[in-house]
């Protein structure tokens, strides 16, 4: 039943987003924006610095995905629809599971367009451990997106809500970007460093499992009156 | 998530917190980690000097004065601003009491 | 109890911090340092108070957030004001006593990273607080639990990775002529907590009673 209504939750996202694209084109090109804006932005001596490509990759990602949390709940504050949600008779944490699911979507096609994008415009090698690169985007994505998918539901009834989430997001989250960036760096060295790389991982793990607890444990008397 | 009903959340976030940390105390150093400026290594322990060399003194004197300074500042601008917000409350309550007698 | 208690404890803080500068200028020179180690005996404490806060304000926001208590509430505002207080003491104590000892003011290892983060996120609720509109306590409580989880990691990350600010293991080696005033400062700075947090708890409750009246003002029948 609870993932049931999840899924459905989730299907209704996916639905709206390949009819409208709206919060996935728009999410794409920012983060497309960003990461060139920074590579303008950190030029040494007329030329590149690759070794911010990790930080940039990141950066990206926390920014596009800000992005795609504040679109995505505005949208359901705007046609009211959140309030539908809430009072149907499913579990709280399902409907959290539900939209988080939403969101990593949206991020995750970003990430497939950001990080070979990365790793053309910086000439760098990104690619060279896929798996362990895919595992820490996507345990960094996903600890990024629990905060944040809280964070966003719970200001939609809040004033300067748009000012609010990122100033929220950002210092609770700097743990996972930190992690992601040094894992990302550990792998673009030129043996990729494992080890440092798998680390990393498993704290991003470990910060996963406490956070998406944490969330499923506060969605429900948060969202309620 | 029937589980997070019957196991009280609580215990499952202390168990959960303590797994983060054990990869975080097992841990290699992390090598990138280190300042390029070679500051001094970190100390495991005081050690106690019954006199101070002569160079040492004069520098140090205005950092030790401005950090203690700032310190009594802090804390006393904070009791200054709860005093005020305290006695605006305060005044705004006899009114209204007043009201409410009348 | 608290009440008759309270001038009491104003009484003994008050004293404790006109004691502590003489005991802290008693203390021997530290030898690799000299005189601007003694930042270290407000600095450190101002740091525990500042987890002691933070602890506080995570675990009355929990309450706030499950029991829905008012004055779970009222005690999570205040111990998020006082964790922004003497986290911004420990911030800038900090640097003046690095720029002297490490040679600069500000390092990014994970000591210093994971205080100003915790520092930030307290800062953060209290602008939840302020601007969020009606309804934004609860919030606030959502935000102050998540940066109570993070204290642990604050900790610990000076034992884990290599870093220049001091080991926790400085504290449990402290010699003798240093231990005294140590924890001396650690109480004074606790009993300040204690002090300041019962203050802002009261106003926090003047508040509340004012709003009540207030609405009660507003339903009565114009007469």
């Amino acid at each position: 039943m609870f993932f049931r209504t999840a899924w459905t939750v989730f299907r209704k996202d996916v639905t709206i987003e390949i009819r409208s694209r709206e919060t996935l084109a728009t999410t794409i090109f920012f983060a497309l924006s960003v990461v060139v804006v920074f590579a303008f932005a950190l030029v040494r001596d007329g030329r590149l610095v690759t070794d911010a490509a990790a930080g940039i990759l990141w950066i990206a990602i926390a920014f596009s995905g800000t992005l795609a949390l504040g679109r995505t709940f505005e949208r359901e504050r705007y046609t009211d629809t959140l309030r539908a949600l809430l009072l149907a008779p499913a579990d709280r944490p399902a409907i959290y599971v539900g939209k988080l699911l939403g969101i990593l979507a949206v991020i995750f096609v970003a990430e497939c367009l950001l990080v070979p994008l990365v790793a053309l415009l910086f000439d760098t090698a990104l690619l060279a451990r896929p798996f362990h690169l895919a595992a820490l985007l996507v345990s960094g994505t996903v600890g990024f997106a629990a905060v944040g998918t809280l964070f966003a539901a719970m200001l939609v009834r809040a004033q300067s809500r748009d000012v609010l989430l990122p100033v929220l997001l950002y210092p609770m989250t700097i743990p996972v970007i930190i992690a992601g960036v040094r894992g990302t760096a550990a792998l673009m060295q030129p043996p990729p460093d494992e080890p440092m790389a798998i680390f990393w991982l498993t704290l991003l793990t470990s910060f996963d499992a406490v956070f998406l607890t944490l969330a499923l444990w506060t969605f429900e008397p948060l969202m309620t009156d | 998530m029937r589980f997070l009903k019957i196991i009280p959340t609580p215990v499952v976030l202390l168990v959960l917190w303590m797994g983060a940390l054990a990869p975080m105390q097992a841990a290699q150093p992390d090598p990138a980690s280190q300042p390029r400026t070679a500051p001094p290594a970190a100390q495991n322990e005081y050690v106690p000097l019954s006199e101070l060399p002569p160079d040492e003194q004069l520098p140090a004197v205005p950092l030790v004065f401005i950090a203690y300074g700032l310190i009594w500042l802090a804390v006393l601008v904070y009791v200054i601003t709860i005093w005020r917000r305290q006695s605006a409350v305060a005044k705004e309550l006899e009114i209204l009491k007043r009201q409410l007698r009348s | 109890m608290l009440a008759r208690a309270f001038p009491i404890l104003v009484t003994v803080a008050i004293a404790c911090f006109g004691a502590a500068p003489f005991l802290i200028g008693a203390a021997p020179y530290e030898s690799t340092m000299g005189l601007v180690q003694k930042i270290f005996y407000f600095h450190a404490p101002s740091g525990m108070t500042m987890f002691a806060g933070a602890c506080v304000a995570g675990c009355a926001s929990a309450a706030y957030l499950f029991t829905g208590k008012a004055s779970a509430d009222r005690i999570a505002a205040a111990a998020v004001e006082l964790t922004v207080l003497f986290g911004a003491i420990v911030l800038m104590t900090g640097p003046l006593w690095g720029r002297k000892a490490w040679g600069v003011w500000w390092q990014w290892d994970a000591r210093l990273t994971s205080s100003l983060l915790l520092w930030m996120m307290f800062v953060a609720c209290l602008l939840v607080r302020k601007y969020g509109g009606p309804g934004s306590a609860k919030l606030a409580a959502a935000v102050a639990l998540f940066g109570m989880a993070n204290v642990p990691f604050v900790y610990i990350s000076v034992n884990v990775w290599r870093t220049v600010h001091p080991k926790t293991t400085v504290v449990p080696s402290l010699g003798a002529g240093m231990r005294g005033p140590f924890w001396f400062c650690a109480a004074t700075f606790l009993l300040l907590f204690l002090v300041l947090l019962a203050v802002r708890v009261r106003l926090a409750e003047q508040q509340s009673e004012l709003e009540t009246l207030s609405l009660e003002l507003a339903d009565r029948p114009a007469t």
